[in-house]
């Protein structure tokens, strides 16, 4: 556990130390919400209630879709992908260590110091937002709920991560990994729109799917939509797309560690 | 600049051009994964605003139809600008000041501005930009109107002057790199802000935040005023203030570089 525990603080301190890179993407953020607020400003002001959701709802909603993504995602696809493909993944194989435990530790890491970071400004926001636009503040227990449903959803986004990483194993191009994730969860996990817009066939398939808890099924604990009574359900769900997604992951990992061939010095 | 020194250039890119042409047929699945990524994040804006309009009748005015036609648009002048002047200029900048790879592009008898934020292009992003005219001939089906050969003049200008202006953006934003080194989020950031805001239709912007987008930002001529202007045309004025705008921010984004690459100094071996 030590080595690993060590593994984590190295990364920790290598994500502190790109802090502007974390300003940038606050910014990114920031016109994001700016552009979709503006644009849901002129759809509300013909429309009272869109899907059961007032105007300050999705505006909050929104708020909240960036402060959840910090929690749930991950880029652990594109770094093993680029390992395996610069063969950088040969030094993790030959270490005594287990090498999923290290892109874990390394993958908590960089959250942590982005959650340090990030999250208590974009409270900030949510917080500031509710009083301009005098919305029922984010209670602490919802918020904390939303946030331990986001952590669960992290773990299953590593887990997908190592599934879609581990194909490196078989092609050259790794780049289109974080593009693939990027318009799947657009459309699939409600970061674009809330899944209630969705035509309810339509709907019904998607909240099957194990996305919606990446970003979409956290901000519903949080805003209060969903409560304990729902996360038992919620988390057996999600506990049987872990499974299946780790089985798979795991199933690729082995055919692909079998196949590599490093080559140079 | 003379006629010779244009021609000079555009002969230099079209040899810049066909060189990628035949590095990217070398690597086809490559290619093909581009494409596929480019029609992914049609397909996501598409369906974005299916689900919307599934909700209501119109937005700021403007029906479904309506809406692809300036969706179209706008996924043209978005995939235009990525592939001509994002993915390998732009968008790889920060990186090559960094580790100071761009000092063999300054040792080339040719204008730097050019050589790094122009002459490498990304094609996968013209076979994207295809899908949005097909968006274009959907909507107009569906409105069932005849489009004005002139209207189409008009839309075409209003199209090419966005994008000198949004190439001006990208250059003036990116340019900050060679004071911030690593500072790798800029280019995203210059992306974000013109592609973002020109998605909608003007209509959708009031007050401060619409005169910022005639002028400062002035990206509402990249689809929305084009797309205005296929369905039902837009004032003259239109068209003379897109040239006035392409014409400020060129040369404001020529002496900003100018500015910024003096301080760079190379940190390479």
């Amino acid at each position: 556990m030590t080595k690993y525990v060590s593994i984590f603080k190295k990364n920790l301190a290598t994500s502190l130390e790109y802090r502007s890179n974390l300003v940038g993407m606050i910014l990114l953020e920031i016109i994001g919400i700016s552009s979709i607020s503006l644009l849901w400003i002129s759809v509300y002001k013909d429309n009272g209630q869109i899907a059961g959701y007032e105007f300050k709802d999705i505006i909050l909603y929104y708020l909240l879709v960036p402060a959840i993504g910090i929690v749930t995602e991950s880029s652990t696809a594109q770094i093993l992908g680029d390992q395996i493909k610069d063969g950088i993944l040969s030094i993790k194989l030959i270490k005594p260590v287990n090498v999923w435990s290290t892109y874990l530790a390394q993958a908590f890491a960089s959250k942590l110091s982005s959650i340090s970071i990030i999250v208590p400004f974009y409270l900030f926001i949510v917080i500031l937002a509710s009083l301009i636009l005098k919305i029922k503040p984010v209670g602490a227990t919802e918020l904390l709920l939303g946030f331990f449903i986001a952590i669960c959803a992290f773990i299953f986004a590593f887990l997908l991560d190592m599934a879609v990483g581990s194909l490196a194993f078989f092609m050259d191009e790794v780049w289109w990994f974080r593009h693939l994730k990027s318009f799947t969860f657009g459309i699939l996990a409600g970061v674009t729109f809330p899944l209630t817009f969705m035509p309810e066939g339509i709907r019904n398939i998607v909240l099957l799917l194990p996305f919606k808890f990446l970003y979409f099924t956290p901000i519903q604990y949080a805003l209060g939509e969903r409560t304990l009574s729902n996360l038992f359900a919620d988390l057996t769900l999600l506990g049987f797309w872990m499974l299946v997604t780790g089985v798979i992951a795991g199933i690729i990992w082995e055919k692909g560690v079998k196949k590599y061939e490093s080559f140079g010095n | 600049m003379n006629h010779s020194v244009i021609k000079r250039y555009i002969k230099l890119y079209l040899h810049f051009f066909r060189f990628t042409i035949i590095q990217k047929t070398q690597y086809r699945f490559s290619f093909f994964i581009e494409i596929f990524i480019e029609l992914g994040y049609l397909l996501w804006t598409i369906v974005f605003f299916s689900v919307v309009y599934s909700n209501i009748n119109a937005i700021a005015g403007w029906t479904y139809d309506e809406m692809l036609i300036l969706v179209g648009l706008s996924m043209i002048f978005g995939q235009l600008l990525i592939g001509l002047f994002y993915v390998w200029n732009h968008r790889v900048l920060p990186e090559r000041i960094k580790d100071a790879s761009i000092d063999f592009t300054l040792l080339k008898p040719i204008n730097n501005m050019f050589a790094l934020t122009a002459a490498n292009t990304y094609p996968g992003s013209f076979i994207a930009a295809i899908a949005g005219i097909v968006l274009i001939a959907r909507g107009l089906v569906g409105l069932n109107i005849v489009i004005q050969p002139l209207n189409v003049i008009v839309a075409l200008v209003l199209l090419i002057n966005s994008l000198i202006v949004g190439y001006a953006i990208f250059t003036i934003i990116t340019s900050f790199a060679f004071k911030f080194i690593n500072a790798s989020f800029l280019p995203d950031i210059a992306n974000d802000l013109v592609n973002q805001f020109s998605g909608y239709p003007a209509s959708v912007y009031k007050g401060v935040v619409k005169i910022l987008l005639f002028s400062i930002l002035p990206v509402l001529y990249a689809a929305s005023f084009p797309a205005e202007s296929l369905i039902r045309g837009v004032p003259f004025y239109h068209v003379v203030w897109s040239f006035v705008l392409a014409v400020v921010f060129l040369l404001l984004a020529k002496e900003i570089w100018d500015r910024m690459i003096k301080l760079y100094s190379s940190a390479s071996s």
